[in-house]
């Protein structure tokens, strides 16, 4: 019998792509841990809190990034993406395209000093545009490995331009104009998939007016508003500066058209609103809603202390968003089917989770299914194994997910990735 | 409030004799612990006794405390697997220091009974000492008037002093030339039964007093409070608050609290030092007193124990300078033990606070930094 | 006198333009207690790493105390240095004087003084650093899975390899409640052929070995070592050596007779749907209307089951498959139907012509139904028969295991995780896992992942032929000292401290302790002692710092 490679291969470093990698590594196993940003940790780490005890979400994830930067088993590969895979269970070759980043992780300590000098200034797309970037730049304060990247996309010497500002401003040798992409090949025995998710786009259900009117904004843009190392430095402010004096917070937005319940706004709703209640003195918080889903066991208990503080509860169906005099006007029918409208500063909206845009991709790399939202297929009475043999799924690459639940998929995803691999 | 009422026809001591030696006889205990008179007269001893002949000359109601009661059972007590019943006469202090020990493993209550009293205080033991006679006689009166003057400082500040917060089993209560018996736990009904006693009569006069008693007691306390407050106000004022002590730790030894095996204070890692280091600080501070480490004996032994102080001075009364340290402690105590809403000993399913981990609580202690 | 040699980084510029270091190396050269004093411009760098390497060994350094960045950062990179260069890396002390000096106190000079506090405060301490060994001890592989639902037989089978023996014990049949159930929702597979699968599987693999009717006596040891008691059918004893231990013993559904609204067991025809689907659907001819009243006993625990709302549609579907022309009527408050799969789900169940009516209150009678809307406004509908969809709640056995493993439980009553977000089935005491239904309320698809989780965390951390490494800087108990008061007991958050009760002193767990020193902040007498942080270590650090 042919030896199995006893390597794995882990795509997506968010949550529940650490976990996997920790507990692989933990056993004794190669990891290769895929990441295309160039930071890691995923869409947790956009969070300031997590539900219900409202821990620090960059807390929790730190040490547990840090393991995985000192751990010697796993090779955490940042900028990189799969571009084929060929082999089976047990036996698994993946090509994978590794993007230069041109600064080196060896000698880069991560102190910043070639941020300022550099001429370029984008939109930075980890704070959802709210704050501007550099080409070399890194996503936020705190972002592991704690070293810069260059969007070459951006940089003025892919315009041709000679300029060395970042280079001449760096005292380690850090920069690398030269570096190139590379492609890598790996060979593994097993493959877990936690490419994660995105946040739906709101501007295509346009009874709510995201991206018209200045004061909607999704749920990713008011979580960084009240992260502290966000572009605010957690202050959550109205476009023009000032804190909003009343607040609504919209469900199911797409949850019709989509088809289902992304099962995490309920909660992460009611955080904001402790948020709000927590920062902004007096303000007042309104949700509307259509079903209430708070499924777990300390769930109920932190949505009853949002409705101490009392936010106002409408359910509410056919809801218009509309720019007024003082601000933005909300028109809706109740659930008596009444018609009313309130009058608020500020809109945040809570779109549906959808799978990440890279997951059709990877399912084709892979040859694995999707199922009709997009989602990952899994197996009846196994919930995180794919269609093939020594591929599994973790995370919302599967299906909208608490934290939670996102580990004990990982958890469950290495023990069996563990388990495939033994001779 | 219903017990048994009886007439004291000898005096209180042999009242209450009566009734231990009926229980013993009637075998519902294997032995007593109780103080007895030691031979030369000036002072008591907790006797664990077996024979009934001894008990003849035991005193339950003795007018000094040389040992405290709780210290003395954890001797008894400490390694459990106690198979004998006894029934123990004790001081309702002695009592909460005992549960309080039990929560900390030093007492083994399994088969032990209390019973606790009324309790009029006790004179300090080196006063005693020089005149038995004077004090026997008076206690007897102390306890008809209920009086102060010349009791342990802490004994007159005392609230706890009857059945309010003591864990017995079954309290006696004075009144008037009579003997109260109040049953306190299910286990007092078995007792009463052998006694043939009732508790059917109304106890309320008693009660009265006890409480006239209380608000003078509360309000004596009180201002000794305060008073120790202005005299204890920074590092300067405690230096001489604490300026007669000679390091004897006599306070540490007669604690029923303090139960280590080695104070840490009396650690070779804590108290001795290298000539050198002594020189370093000495050359730091311009000079350091000896022996060293004075004060931070006694606030590391506040810090300690505090939580589980009973206040009943034992401590105060074992310092050979006067040093009002019961009294500080007893404050210290009472300050420390309000914030966690914790009265030491008052019961034994009670959690000691520093075993136990509360998220949400002394916000009003915390800086003033964004609260959640 | 030991020879300790400080090394500063400059950290390029980080650290050389903010703290002036020469001006450090000026006051700290007078220190007797300093052999040498080394300068690099990065120390973590690889020729930072030769340059420190080769130092030690030149210089013949004892002990070394490096001002660098955050020992969070680079600590582990210069104790693996010191590993190579033939010194013990705990006679090391890191200064952050990086994150703590240069980048947070903008007045050079006062961010100087504060580094040459940070450093003497290093200095004075690394002469009480005792050499820490990491220690290795022999473990077992076996898994004892306690519960034999689809919980634990899915463990079981996660669990199973070659060199790996695995003991389920249940106190009943196998199954759990997977016996009481008719058909699994959303798929509506028959429960039955599942289970029967699974058990078939169980019986017949080679490393599981299956108890049935068996009780735990007791279970003693810690991760890697446990010793487990068991009393089997026959009422023989049998003891298993297990390094890990995986609680799977289920919930229980909400029993609702102390709620008098609802009727149960005051009228007829008032079922629980466990009831209903165990064996009221099997017997007789449905009705012709039925109503399913959701959220029960909610209010009660304090918490949303999740699987209730699902469930009474399953039931209406099944009531419709046997009888077709019976009326079904959902009184629910909200619908929770979390993931991707369930709102088409409800979709098809409406389009069967069950009724959804939501209901504010609500007070059962005899076949009849008294609500509120959530308008306010009182309604009544005539029913045949009412099946109340009851919430999970924790089992009866709970509270038992909890204390013989020495386990907490949470608010609810199920065993309280490790983390709720990062560790969900794990608890405090490394080598006890948790999954399923006593871990708090889940659907069947959660309690299959957390059974695998469970799984996962075992064949990672307990491998066949390998041995356990043990932390370091763990606690320590003076047994001349110790007078069992078991103050520091109570205090381990990790299980690592018990009571001997012979000797009457307590005793650290190196296996379980991580060294946390909550023992040894707690203990009156300093007889715990955290072994690399002891009181001197502590005492002459402040004492340099605050000179």
């Amino acid at each position: 019998m042919e030896t199995k490679n006893k390597d794995i291969l882990i795509i997506g470093a968010g949550l529940a792509g650490i976990e996997a990698s920790l507990l692989c590594a933990r056993a004794g196993r190669k990891v290769y841990l895929l990441e295309k940003e160039p930071y890691f940790g995923g869409s947790a780490i956009k969070s300031e809190e997590v539900f219900p005890l409202m821990e620090c979400a960059t807390c929790m994830l730190a040490p547990k990034q840090s393991d995985v930067l000192e751990n010697k088993n796993i090779e955490l590969l940042t900028l990189s993406e799969l571009q084929e895979v060929q082999g089976e269970a047990g036996n698994f070759t993946a090509r994978i395209k590794k993007q230069a980043r041109y600064v080196s992780l060896e000698n880069c300590i991560g102190c910043g000093a070639c941020f300022e000098p550099c001429p370029v200034e984008i939109d930075n797309n980890f704070e959802e545009g709210l704050s501007k970037r550099k080409a070399i730049y890194i996503a936020c304060a705190g972002a592991l490995p704690n070293a810069p990247a260059i969007d070459m996309n951006y940089c003025l010497r892919k315009k041709g331009e000679d300029c060395q500002a970042c280079k001449q401003s760096c005292m380690f040798d850090a920069i690398l104009y030269d570096d190139k992409d590379r492609e890598i090949t790996v060979n593994v025995g097993a493959i877990i998939v936690a490419t994660g998710f995105k946040l739906g786009d709101a501007s295509q259900y346009t009874n709510y007016g995201y991206k018209k009117f200045k004061n909607v904004l999704s749920a990713f843009e008011f979580e960084r508003l009240r992260a502290s190392n966000g572009p605010t430095t957690g202050i959550i402010q109205t476009k023009d500066g000032s804190p909003p004096d009343s607040i609504a917070l919209i469900h199911c937005v797409g949850r019709k058209e989509k088809g289902y319940c992304s099962q995490v706004c309920c909660l992460y709703l009611t955080k904001f609103a402790h948020y709000a209640f927590d920062k902004i003195p007096g303000v007042k918080v309104y949700q509307f809603y259509k079903e209430l889903s708070i499924p777990g066991k300390e769930n109920e208990h932190f949505y009853k202390e949002i409705q101490k503080k009392g936010i106002n509860s409408i359910r509410a169906e056919n809801i218009e968003i509309i720019e007024a005099d003082s601000g933005l006007q909300i028109n809706y029918q109740n659930g008596n089917n009444k018609n009313g409208s309130i009058a608020v500063d500020m809109v945040v909206l809570a779109p549906p989770i959808e799978p990440h845009p890279e997951t059709r991709n990877i399912a084709r790399i892979l040859n694995i299914e999707l199922d009709q939202f997009g989602f990952l297929k899994t197996q009846p009475f196994n919930p995180v194994e794919s269609n093939r043999a020594g591929i599994y799924i973790a995370g919302c690459a599967r299906e909208p997910n608490f934290m939670q639940e996102a580990v004990v998929q990982a958890q469950d995803a290495a023990g069996q990735a563990l388990n495939i691999t033994e001779d | 409030m219903k017990g048994k009422i009886i007439e004291i026809k000898s005096d209180l001591n042999t009242a209450i004799k009566n009734i231990i030696k009926t229980l013993v006889q009637k075998k519902l205990f294997d032995a007593v612990f109780v103080p007895v008179r030691i031979p030369s007269r000036e002072s008591f001893a907790y006797l664990l006794i077996k024979d009934k002949e001894i008990l003849e000359s035991i005193t339950p109601l003795p007018p000094t405390m040389p040992v405290q009661g709780a210290r003395a059972l954890k001797d008894l007590t400490r390694l459990g697997k106690l198979n004998l019943r006894i029934l123990c006469i004790m001081r309702p202090c002695e009592i909460r220091a005992a549960v309080e020990l039990a929560k900390l493993r030093q007492i083994t209550l399994q088969n032990l009974t209390f019973f606790s009293f009324d309790c009029p205080g006790v004179f300090p033991t080196a006063e005693y000492i020089k005149s038995p006679e004077k004090y026997d006689q008076n206690i007897i009166e102390k306890i008809k008037a209920w009086q102060e003057d010349g009791l342990r400082p802490n004994c007159s500040i005392c609230v706890n002093f009857s059945h309010y917060n003591t864990p017995a089993d079954l309290h006696i209560g004075f009144y008037r030339n009579h003997l109260l018996i109040y049953p306190v736990s299910k286990n007092s009904q078995k007792i009463l039964d052998i006694l043939s006693y009732r508790a059917e009569d109304d106890l309320t006069e008693w009660e009265n007093s006890i409480n006239t008693l209380l608000k003078k007691k509360k309000e004596n306390r009180s201002r000794k409070f305060s008073l120790l407050s202005n005299q204890t106000k920074g590092i300067e004022n405690l230096e001489e608050f604490f300026t007669g002590c000679i390091n004897c730790h006599n306070c540490m030894r007669v604690c029923p609290i303090c139960y280590c095996r080695q104070c840490f204070f009396e650690s070779p890692e804590q108290s001795h030092h290298e000539a050198e280091e002594y020189l370093a600080r000495a050359k730091e501070k311009g000079g350091i007193r000896f022996p060293p480490e004075r004060m931070v004996f006694h606030l590391g032994r506040m810090n300690h124990m505090a939580l589980s102080c009973v206040g009943c001075g034992s401590c105060e009364d074992g310092c050979p300078m006067d040093v009002p340290v019961g009294q500080i402690f007893s404050f210290i105590g009472n300050e420390v033990q309000k914030m966690f809403d914790y009265l030491p000993g008052k019961n034994l399913e009670e959690p000691i606070p520093l075993l136990t981990f509360k998220e949400d609580e002394l916000h009003e202690y915390e800086d003033t930094r964004e609260k959640k | 006198m030991t020879k300790v040699g400080l090394f500063l980084c400059e950290c390029g510029p980080n650290i050389a333009e903010a703290v002036d270091l020469d001006k450090v190396t000026e006051v700290i050269k007078g220190d007797k207690k300093v052999a040498l004093i080394e300068r690099h411009r990065l120390l973590c760098s690889e020729d930072g790493k030769k340059f420190l390497a080769e130092s030690i060994k030149k210089n013949g350094f004892e002990r070394i105390v490096i001002a660098a960045c955050s020992p969070k950062q680079h600590e582990n990179t210069f104790m693996e240095v010191m590993t190579r260069a033939g010194l013990n890396p705990y006679l090391f002390q890191m200064v952050n004087i990086r994150e703590q000096c240069a980048w947070m106190t903008p007045d050079k000079e006062l961010a100087t003084q504060k580094a040459i506090r940070l450093i003497r405060a290093a200095i004075n301490r690394i002469n009480y650093h005792t050499p820490l060994k990491q220690k290795e001890i022999e473990c077992s592989p076996d898994v004892l899975i306690i519960g034999a639902g689809i919980t634990g037989i899915e463990t079981a089978l996660r669990t199973a390899q070659k060199n790996r023996n695995i003991y389920i014990v249940e106190k009943n049949e196998l199954g759990g409640v997977l016996n009481r159930l008719q058909s699994l929702y959303p798929g509506m597979q028959s429960a039955r052929e599942l289970l029967q699968k699974k058990i078939k599987e169980i019986k017949s693999h080679p490393e599981i070995k299956v108890f049935q009717k068996s009780k735990i006596k007791e279970i003693l040891g810690f991760f890697g070592n446990f010793i487990a008691r068991i009393e089997t059918e026959d009422k023989k004893e049998v003891k298993l050596n297990i390094g890990s231990i995986i609680l799977t013993i289920g919930g229980e559904t909400f029993v609702p007779a102390e709620l008098p609204n609802f009727g149960y067991k005051k009228f007829e025809n008032v079922f629980t749907a466990d009831e209903f689907e165990n064996s009221v659907i099997n017997k007789e001819n449905l009705p012709q209307t039925i109503a399913i009243v959701h959220c029960v006993g909610r209010e009660k625990f304090g918490y949303c089951s999740k699987i209730c709302c699902a469930n009474s549609m399953k039931l209406a579907r099944l009531i419709k498959e046997k009888s077709k022309n019976t009326k079904v009527f959902q009184f629910y408050k909200e619908l929770c139907l979390p993931g991707k799969e369930y709102d088409q789900f409800y979709k098809e169940t409406k389009e069967q012509g069950v009724e959804f009516i939501r209901y504010k209150n609500i007070e059962i009678g005899d076949h009849k139904i008294d609500y509120i809307s959530e308008d306010e406004i009182k309604q009544s509908l005539s029913v045949d028969m009412i099946i109340l969809s009851t919430g999970l709640v924790p089992g009866k056995d709970t509270q038992y295991f909890a204390n013989l493993l020495n386990i907490p439980l949470d608010d609810y009553g199920f065993f309280k995780e490790e983390h709720i977000k990062l560790a969900p089935v794990s608890t405090i005491t490394e080598g006890i896992s948790i999954a399923g239904g006593c871990q708090g309320p889940q659907d069947l698809n959660d309690a299959v992942i957390q059974a695998g989780a469970s799984a996962g965390r075992t064949l990672s951390s307990l491998i066949p032929g390998r041995r356990l490494q043990v932390e370091a800087k763990t606690c320590e108990i003076a047994d001349s000292i110790c007078v069992g008061c078991g103050v520091c007991v109570r205090v381990c958050t990790y299980g690592a401290l018990t009571i001997d009760e012979s000797k009457h002193i307590s005793v650290v767990n190196e296996v379980l302790c991580r060294g946390c020193g909550n023992c040894a902040a707690a203990c009156p007498s300093g007889a715990a002692r955290h072994r690399h942080f002891t009181n001197q270590e502590i005492y002459q650090e402040e004492r340099a710092m605050l000179k």
